[in-house]
């Protein structure tokens, strides 16, 4: 009787599994603004992945301009170390803040707190203000895959190693290609800013593209003025510091 | 027995309680604010002419050694806490109006204690007692527990206890202005889940009867009942019954049948206040479901706490309007806020083994259905629960939502505020209110939390600075941040200056603000420059 349990269970299990309906990829994604679901594989932030955005300066921008779409849909976030994050620029860039929690945890009560918010929210945007462990990173993004969460963190650069084993990795090009627009030596104001980013990942991106981008773009909020992708060389798989090459890049030089 | 006789009933209320809740010794002038207005004074200040209902400045003007300390809710009731203790013992089925206000019937207590005016006399020296020599404590006797107040309220002018005979309670009542009435009964919305301090009640009721003419209660008594009714509905015929001291218990309060009770023993017992809060608040959501499903509210609540050393803590809670569940476990918390405070004197430190939710007075819900966070979806409350759950382990403080403010520093515009102080059922929205200065969006995507030192030179070399009119002295040329590299400044735009709260000696802040975009070999950066008392601070990054 007690030696057949086991192999009962086992058969019970992968019954169940047999039976549950297969749900294509493309239904568990999380839109985001259309103007910027090109630089997604499946148009989207998917269900279960982990996504990495980092760079020098921008990271923050795009990291809340990409959860601005969900939350207006009614994913809710759950935001962990970010201290430093101005909300008024999260609600510019088209978040809808009361969709959005944010939680204040160091030290031991961090892992308890991350592990709370991947188990119950549609995102879990990390900050930069702590830097988990490798092994705690791991174990968020395995858990966020069994709970079909999309885990967004922001802040770092590719040569920091920065949350590694991440399912897709934006990366703002430090290559002084990051241009603000509206603000001249004492006139203006600062209106836009155009930012090259290198996608990168595991599933759909089979090589790194480069995509230029308005983060945020004249009217408040991300904008493509160049969707053609364009081949980058190429490049360190990920993970691995990026060994930087003379790039062929041809781009329109005023802002569209 | 009659009706009145049942419902005869003892008020306590002690004067300014908030300002006695500071703890501030007797000689202070002390004043309490809520929303800039002043809501309590201690006897001190008011010889200096401070009153209830001024603003900050003028209360300070008047009397320039007044301490300011904001209202508290929660304090007040820890505050409170003692001064219940000590007259539970002489009687049962306390009932909390406010921190400072309770009524309790007089039935049997008085029977044991020889009279009504013994009993009182008692009541306010025990009261006197654990509040300390700085109360000033009223207490009525009356037919009714609103008469009660109203004649607990007289008590305190007076000073000593003030006992109306059975029955005299309309002719007591007689003489005293109509606004008395409207001062016990409520008649504005309550305030939801109790996160602010009640704000002086709506007095419209009491206007409209004086300008019908009817300037006493006397006079209010004398209208047929039925009339009343038809003209002011329900508030009507509370008040007329206060007037002529036939309160009676709501007809459409019910028994609460059995089931409802929602109890629950912890294992291990529960030293923390906080895990504590977190049962009372599952409790309290199961309550509300039970409820919820027969379409019932309840407006009292007795929470009943046993600990590990055999002692049973029973409060009752009352909530005009309905309690809802994060309203139930706040006063759970206040409770053993209180009693905690209460034990550490006597050494003896228990953890909560059983915690049961009694709905005290249930009545059909008229309109507002008890849900916790108003209409929500299976996201919200997924997300919600799981709020909940971490505030349990890491503290109330921990968990914090977004809410728009209003300012013209990026810092200002939206501020983090405890998740427990907000009612998600009714978000604020975006002001629409301009706010001149404000720098333009967009906003800057992060906000240094602690201010970096920036040199700002311009071509000269020399520290680049901002007039009186809002003119830069100079182009700036370089700029290094916390005495680092220095760099080029490719562009700038500003300043935008502001002069802010210029009327306030403390207060006061003149900033000029500047974007600046510097030219790094990863690209441009876009920062946020304050100068302030002549030097320059890194405020924000356009990150």
């Amino acid at each position: 009787m007690t030696g057949g349990r086991p192999q009962q269970l086992e058969d019970l299990r992968d019954l169940v599994a047999s039976l549950e309906p297969v749900v294509p990829a493309h239904e568990r994604v999380l839109p985001v603004d259309p103007a910027v679901a090109s630089l997604f594989p499946f148009g989207g932030l998917r269900r279960g992945t982990t996504l990495w955005i980092g760079g020098t300066a921008g990271a923050t921008t795009l990291a809340l301009g990409l959860i601005a779409g969900p939350t207006r849909q009614g994913s809710w976030v759950g935001a962990l170390s970010v201290a430093s994050v101005g909300w008024a620029a999260a609600a510019q860039l088209g978040v809808d803040l009361h969709r959005l929690a944010v939680v204040r945890a160091d030290g031991p009560d961090w892992t308890v707190a991350a592990a709370a918010l991947v188990d119950a929210f549609d995102i879990v945007l990390f900050g930069p203000d702590h830097r988990p462990a490798r092994r705690d990173v791991l174990r968020i993004a395995a858990r966020a895959r069994e709970r079909g969460t999309v885990v967004v963190a922001f802040g770092g650069t590719e040569q920091e190693r920065a949350w590694p084993g991440s399912d897709l990795r934006l990366h703002i090009q430090p290559d002084g290609t990051a241009r603000w627009h509206g603000v001249g030596r004492g006139w203006g104001r600062l209106i836009g800013r155009r930012l090259q980013v290198t996608i990168s990942g595991r599933h759909g991106v089979d090589r790194p593209r480069v995509v230029e981008l308005w983060s945020p773009g004249p009217a408040g909020v991300l904008d493509s003025p160049v969707t053609a992708p364009v081949t980058a060389p190429v490049t360190a798989p990920v993970d691995q510091p990026r060994r930087d090459t003379a790039r062929i890049l041809q781009f329109p030089a005023q802002p569209a | 027995m009659d009706a009145s006789q049942q419902l005869r009933s003892l008020a306590i209320e002690v004067a300014d309680f908030p300002a006695v809740a500071t703890g501030r010794p007797s000689g202070t002038p002390v004043a309490v604010l809520h929303a800039n207005r002043v809501v309590a004074v201690s006897p001190t200040a008011r010889t200096s002419g401070v009153v209830p209902g001024l603003r900050r400045r003028e209360a300070q003007s008047r009397c320039p050694a007044l301490e300011i300390h904001s209202a508290d809710v929660a304090r007040d009731a820890r505050a409170f806490e003692p001064a219940l203790q000590s007259i539970e013992e002489l009687a049962p089925r306390i009932e909390v109006v406010s921190a400072g206000r309770c009524v309790l019937p007089t039935r049997g207590p008085s029977r044991y204690h020889g009279g009504d005016r013994s009993l009182a006399n008692l009541i306010r020296d025990r009261v006197r007692t654990a509040l300390g020599s700085v109360a000033v404590v009223g207490v009525g006797v009356a037919d009714g527990p609103r008469a009660a107040q109203i004649v607990a309220a007289e008590s305190l002018r007076s000073g000593a206890p003030v006992v109306v005979g059975p029955g005299a309670t309309a002719t007591h009542l007689a003489p005293l202005p109509v606004a008395v009435l409207a001062a016990v009964i409520p008649l504005a919305a309550p305030t939801p889940a109790g996160t602010h301090p009640p704000s002086a009640p709506a007095n419209g009721f009491a206007d409209l009867l004086v300008r019908l003419g009817i300037r006493t209660v006397g006079h209010f008594a004398a209208l047929p009942a039925p009339d009343v009714s038809a003209r002011f509905g329900v508030v009507g015929r509370l008040a007329h019954q206060v007037a002529t001291g036939t309160e009676t218990v709501p007809a459409d309060v019910v028994d609460p049948p059995a089931d409802l009770v929602v109890a629950t023993d912890v294992d291990p017992p529960i030293a923390q206040v906080e895990r504590a809060t977190f049962v009372a608040k599952v409790l309290a959501d199961e309550l509300a479901d039970r409820l919820g499903v027969r379409g019932l509210v309840c407006t009292r609540v007795l929470v009943a706490i046993e600990t590990v050393d055999g002692e049973r803590l029973e409060r009752l809670w009352r909530h005009e309007g309905s309690l809802t569940p994060s309203a139930v476990a706040q006063r759970v918390r206040w409770q053993l806020d209180g009693w905690r405070r209460g034990r550490v004197r006597h050494d003896d430190s228990g953890g909560v083994c059983r915690m049961e939710l009694i709905p005290d007075q249930i009545v059909p819900d008229a309109g507002r259905q008890l849900g916790f966070w108003g209409g929500s979806d299976d996201a919200t409350t997924r997300a919600l629960r799981a709020l909940a759950r971490i505030q349990g382990q890491l503290g109330a403080g921990a968990v914090l939502v977004p809410e728009w403010h209003g300012g013209r520093a990026p810092a200002e515009q939206i501020r983090l505020v405890p998740l427990e102080a907000v009612d998600l059922s009714a978000r604020a929205d975006p002001p629409n209110a301009p706010w001149p200065g404000m720098i333009p969006p967009p906003a800057p995507a992060r906000i240094w939390t602690s201010p970096r030192s920036v040199d700002l030179l311009d071509a000269a070399g020399t520290p680049v600075r901002v007039s009186g009119r809002g003119e830069l002295s100079a182009a700036p040329q370089r700029c290094c941040v916390e005495r680092g590299d220095w760099t080029e400044v490719d562009a700038w735009a500003g300043p935008w200056c502001s002069d802010e709260r210029w009327w306030d000696a403390t207060g006061h802040r003149r900033r000029a603000r500047l974007q600046i975009v510097i030219a790094t070999p990863a690209g441009h950066e876009a920062h946020l420059v304050t100068l302030e008392s002549g030097s320059w601070w890194l405020e924000a990054s356009y990150d």
